[in-house]
């Protein structure tokens, strides 16, 4: 039983090997965040071909989708998880872009070494570079669920934006007002800005540009005590002239979800807004 | 260290190896307690002086239990119990000790509040106090045979073995001494039961990381605030879903266990036998946990009296067993009040079923099926939300947000793609039990070749198992 078991496994699986290799079918989301975070990572260490600038940042970058940005942009920016992750991925990977372009907002929240470690784990990482099968952007559940929203976008005529329940919008929003309006722990902005600055310089010793870009919150958010001391304390620690920023524009003219996360025609004008940016970078 | 991990397959693979080597056949004993002890000290090695301690008092409290003078038994088997139960409330316990009692700034409290909870150590002292009472009582021991080595250094080895077996250390499943010591002795790679024990662990692992892990990442919005954007159908298919992750991902660890003791001679009981089809809830608790029920069961229920004095006393020991045995999955009263519930039900079905009798056609054995697995899924919200508060509010927005909320069908697509084996899994028995008809044996190679197959392309993200922290 265990030897036929085996054998019917090993051609189950290189069957489903070659169907993927051949197919290479186009998955970019996945069942739940988590998984929709360890897509993209793989996505970008195993196929990053003519994406030399790259987006790491939180849930509020996340919201530029792949569709929104120019081509050659990656956005490897991950809800739940920070812009350290995105760092280091890109720092392992070996896959080195010309321009980094690094989200603000969410400065304090710390690395998720799980996460990363999990992407590289040795032998594992290996085989899914071998076997696409194996990557997490292949489940079965993931091709089905693929073909499942391929058809319907085919069949959507109008995109009708979905609309906030004001009441949730309110009570979220009114959570992060409470949040924002503390300056984090001194320590922890130290310890967070240290980190930052060790990829930053070791990004731009491999002649890498970074830029530093700060994505639209409700206007009650932008002027709070926390976003202006963080401001601050970038200036001071990541001059201009070394790294460009890129601030938030005009926040009146975006709408948002729940305050900090931009609905998606917002995100679509954002992510316009931020490539022309980063296109005048340098002129 | 996880069962899934690379690390622990390394440590598997060594520890076979060596096993099994004709050379080293004297030192099998050895070679399992050292395994286990790398096992248990791979993230905080500090935490195997505690094991080590826990094995040495029940080491030396047994074997005066089975070779002292006769009129020291009862206090030395009081003596070890009480040592267990003392070392298990300190780690486990005092921070909600600390909480009642002291304020937080105060530096008892404090000190209490942040003593760390040794992973397993609800396991391993429940093994001790099984061995300690087994001798104690004499019943299920052969008297023919050195149930206990004369050497106390070789019992002390086979104690070790018996508490810190790795497979079971962390999770159980909680065996009684009276079944694993006599099982240690010299093993051969011919006795292993290769089928068995690869059927265990292809199940195992299917529940775990396929199903477990997959809807893990669904149910981890039954969080606060996080659920408060839900619907009302999210909120039920979130319920429904942690109900099948908590199935499989313990049944799965069971099955893990027992396949793997099995790969090393040794013969684990079966921890579940499809839970959710049972018509009762005392059905229930012969179908979950067993391990644990059928402890409860032989050395606390039976101790209390059982049903052995009168009606009333039997609601209030169904109730009291399921209270502690509440308080003994966390150190939180959300726990307590989990276990209460249960006791509540199985008292209350206890009494119905005295009065009324029992009925069993298909019908009501149906209607008990869904009442049980209700009863169960909605229970199950006090281990997601030890919070009371949070849990009430997940209830109340679980039936009045019909309208509100951002829809999620995703999420309970999601949940219930990867409900469905669990669901077939338990109608598949309930036909079998019925019809007396089985899958053709032709036909598992195929089916365990495909639950591999979805173990290598389909598993989710590597989570703890939620048993670890009890």
């Amino acid at each position: 039983m265990i030897k036929k078991t085996l054998i019917y496994f090993l051609v189950l699986f290189v069957l489903y090997n070659a169907v993927i290799y051949l197919w290479k079918p186009d998955i970019s989301t996945g069942q739940s965040q988590n998984q929709g975070n360890i897509v993209s990572a793989e996505n970008y260490i195993f196929n990053a071909k003519g994406k030399d600038i790259v987006i790491v940042g939180s849930s509020l970058a996340f919201r530029m989708k792949q569709d929104y940005l120019p081509n050659n942009y990656y956005n490897l920016a991950f809800g739940g998880n920070s812009i350290y992750d995105g760092l280091e991925i890109i720092k392992r990977s070996g896959n080195i872009p010309k321009i980094i372009l690094i989200e603000t907002n969410i400065l304090m929240r710390p690395a998720n070494a799980g996460f990363v470690n999990g992407l590289f784990a040795p032998g594992l990482s290996e085989a899914k570079k071998g076997l696409p099968g194996m990557r997490e952007a292949y489940q079965p559940v993931n091709l089905l669920i693929g073909s499942l929203q391929h058809l319907m976008a085919k069949n959507k005529t109008t995109t009708a934006a979905a609309k906030p329940d004001s009441a949730l919008y309110d009570t979220v929003l009114h959570r992060y007002r409470r949040e924002y309006s503390h300056v984090p722990d001194l320590d922890t902005i130290d310890s967070r800005i240290e980190t930052l600055k060790a990829y930053t310089e070791y990004f731009r010793g491999l002649g890498i540009q970074v830029v530093l870009f700060e994505m639209p919150v409700d206007c009650s958010l932008e002027n709070s005590a926390r976003t202006r001391y963080l401001h601050k304390k970038l200036e001071f620690e990541f001059p201009d002239k070394i790294y460009p920023r890129i601030l938030s524009p005009d926040c009146t003219k975006f709408t948002f979800n729940d305050g900090e996360h931009l609905s998606a025609t917002s995100a679509m004008d954002y992510s316009d807004y931020l490539a022309k940016q980063v296109g005048l970078i340098g002129k | 260290m996880l069962f899934n991990s690379f690390p622990f397959i390394f440590l598997l693979l060594i520890t076979f190896g060596l096993y099994y080597l004709p050379l080293l056949k004297r030192f099998q004993v050895h070679i399992l307690v050292a395994a286990s002890f790398a096992f248990y000290s791979w993230y905080e090695p500090i935490l195997l002086l505690l094991l080590l301690f826990s094995i040495t008092i029940n080491a030396y409290t047994s074997y005066q239990v089975y070779y002292g003078p006769p009129e020291r038994r009862k206090f030395n088997a009081t003596l070890g119990v009480v040592i267990n139960l003392a070392s298990l409330a300190f780690f486990k316990y005092s921070p909600l000790f600390s909480r009642m009692i002291f304020s937080p700034e105060n530096s008892v409290g404090s000190f209490l509040l942040h003593i760390p909870l040794p992973i397993g150590i609800s396991f391993f002292t429940f093994h001790g106090i099984s061995m300690l009472v087994d001798l104690y009582r004499g019943k299920n021991i052969k008297t023919d045979t050195e149930f206990i080595p004369k050497l106390f250094t070789q019992h002390w080895l086979y104690t070790s073995l018996y508490i810190a077996f790795f497979p079971q250390l962390v999770a159980g499943p909680i065996t009684k001494s009276y079944n694993f010591l006599p099982q240690i002795g010299g093993k051969s790679i011919a006795n292993i039961n290769w089928e068995s024990a690869f059927k265990h662990l292809i199940m195992g692992y299917f529940l775990k990381m396929v199903i477990a892990d997959n809807i893990k990442d669904q149910t981890f919005w039954i969080a606060y605030p996080f659920f408060e954007a839900q619907t009302s159908w999210t909120l039920i298919a979130m319920l429904f879903g942690y109900s099948i992750q908590i199935f499989a991902d313990f049944a799965g660890y069971s099955l893990i266990a027992l396949g793997l003791a099995e790969l090393f001679g040794y013969v684990l009981p079966v921890n579940f036998n499809f839970p959710y089809i049972s018509a009762s809830f005392s059905e229930f608790w012969t179908r979950w946990h067993i391990s644990l029920s059928s402890w409860l069961r032989e050395y606390l229920y039976f101790s209390l009296g059982g049903n052995k004095k009168g009606k009333v006393r039997t609601y209030i020991n169904l109730m009291l067993v399921m209270f502690l045995g509440g308080l003994w999955h966390g150190a939180a009263w959300s726990y307590a009040v989990w276990g209460s519930f249960h006791g509540l039900a199985l008292a209350v079905e206890r009494f119905f079923n005295d009065k009324f009798g029992t009925r069993t056609s298909p019908i009501w054995m149906s209607f008990h099926r869904i009442k049980v697995f209700v009863f169960v899924t909605f229970a199950w919200l006090l281990f997601k939300l030890p919070n009371f508060s949070q849990a009430v509010l997940y209830l109340h927005d679980m039936f009045t947000h019909w309208h509100t909320g951002a829809p999620s069908p995703a999420i309970s697509m999601n949940i219930l793609l990867y409900a469905a084996p669990v669901v077939l899994y338990h109608l598949y028995y309930l036909y079998k039990e019925m019809s007396g008809r089985q899958l053709p044996k032709s036909l598992h190679p195929v089916l365990y070749a495909f639950l591999l197959l979805a173990i290598f392309i389909n598993s989710g993200s590597a989570g703890e198992f939620i048993y670890f922290q009890f």
